[in-house]
């Protein structure tokens, strides 16, 4: 054990040796024994866990916890309905089929929806040239 | 009528099927330690009612999240505690120290009791001024006394960086304490 080391796990795990790590209770409780400066060093440590101890807040009056238990259950049971949950649609096969055919149809019409923009001229349904329908027909229909 | 089994396990499992019962009963085990976590990373026992209340909310919500080989439950609690807080502490930075400083007089007594409370008053002030990770990591080791690995998992990060994170608030909070306390002289007649 060193001076800087013992000062390093003071400074850490405090002036109670059962929480430093195993390894190195026995070196420092030696080392604190041994040497004045050490024994200073760790008697400051100890007081400051005494304040640690001594700033614990009281138990918490059960009252107080049924009232917040109370006042959770009450949000609860006034809390509006949630709505559908999209992220439920990836959790089962046929729910990710779907939404995967969704985002594929959404891709696509993003991907190709410009080339299906009819000439300005003769003012063609997009529906009329994906389907490749005779636009004439579809005239005053669509 | 009582709960067969009141493991937390169990009664996880009975509340993410919507048992009222066991989420009270798990709510009389372990509020007070969540209370206690927030009272410290917010200083305010209004605001650590409300993370409290909230807390509980998303137990509720979520208990079929909660893993019992993978955590122990106060450790899955006491994160919800601290993200709640953490969440609520930003933006409102310069808040826990004005309340720390906010701690009533002792009563007359004894001139050791007027020290001790102005060291506590000091502590305060101390922790209010250490960043939210550090005073968590200070809270959880020396307050609510979880092991190491514990409140590292709470803290989200690795051992040796909650090993760290202890140090430096524990000096800062050495430094602090050895800072004469402009309170206690203020009031010296």
């Amino acid at each position: 054990m060193t001076p800087d080391l013992f000062t390093r796990l003071l400074e850490t795990f405090g002036a109670d040796f059962r929480r430093w790590p195993e390894a190195q209770r026995q070196a420092g409780e030696a080392f604190r024994d041994a040497t004045p400066a050490a024994l200073a060093q760790w008697q400051a440590a100890q007081h400051l866990d005494a304040l640690f101890v001594l700033d614990r807040a009281p138990a918490t009056d059960p009252a107080q916890v049924r009232a917040i238990t109370d006042a959770a259950l009450r949000r609860l049971r006034t809390r509006p309905e949630p709505g559908f949950d999209w992220r439920l649609l990836w959790s089962t096969p046929v729910g990710a089929a779907l939404a995967a055919s969704l985002a594929a149809g959404l891709v696509a019409g993003f991907a190709f929806g410009p080339n299906l923009q009819p000439p300005p001229e003769r003012g063609v349904p997009a529906v009329a040239v994906l389907l490749g329908y005779d636009v004439t027909d579809l005239d005053g229909v669509l | 009528m009582t709960l067969a089994d009141d493991s937390d396990a169990a009664l996880m499992r009975l509340v993410a099927g919507g048992d009222e019962r066991a989420f009270r009963r798990l709510a009389d085990r372990h509020l007070d330690g969540m209370l206690r976590l927030a009272r410290k990373m917010l200083g305010s026992a209004a605001g650590a009612d409300d993370v409290a209340q909230e807390a509980l909310l998303r137990v509720w919500m979520h208990a079929g999240r909660w893993r019992p080989e993978r955590s122990r439950l106060t450790t899955w609690l006491y994160t919800i505690v601290y993200r709640l807080c953490i969440d609520r502490l930003r933006g409102q930075r310069t808040e826990p120290l004005e309340r720390a400083l906010d701690t009533a007089d002792p009563a007359p007594g004894a001139f050791e009791t007027v020290a001790r409370a102005g060291e506590l008053r000091q502590l305060a002030v101390a922790l209010a001024a250490l960043p939210p990770r550090s005073r968590a990591a200070l809270t959880l080791f020396y307050y609510q006394e979880l092991p190491g690995p514990e409140a590292a998992a709470v803290l989200g990060v690795s051992l040796r960086a909650f090993w760290s994170l202890l140090h430096r608030a524990r000096q800062a909070i050495q430094q602090q304490m050895l800072t004469p306390d402009p309170l206690a002289k203020a009031s010296e007649p």
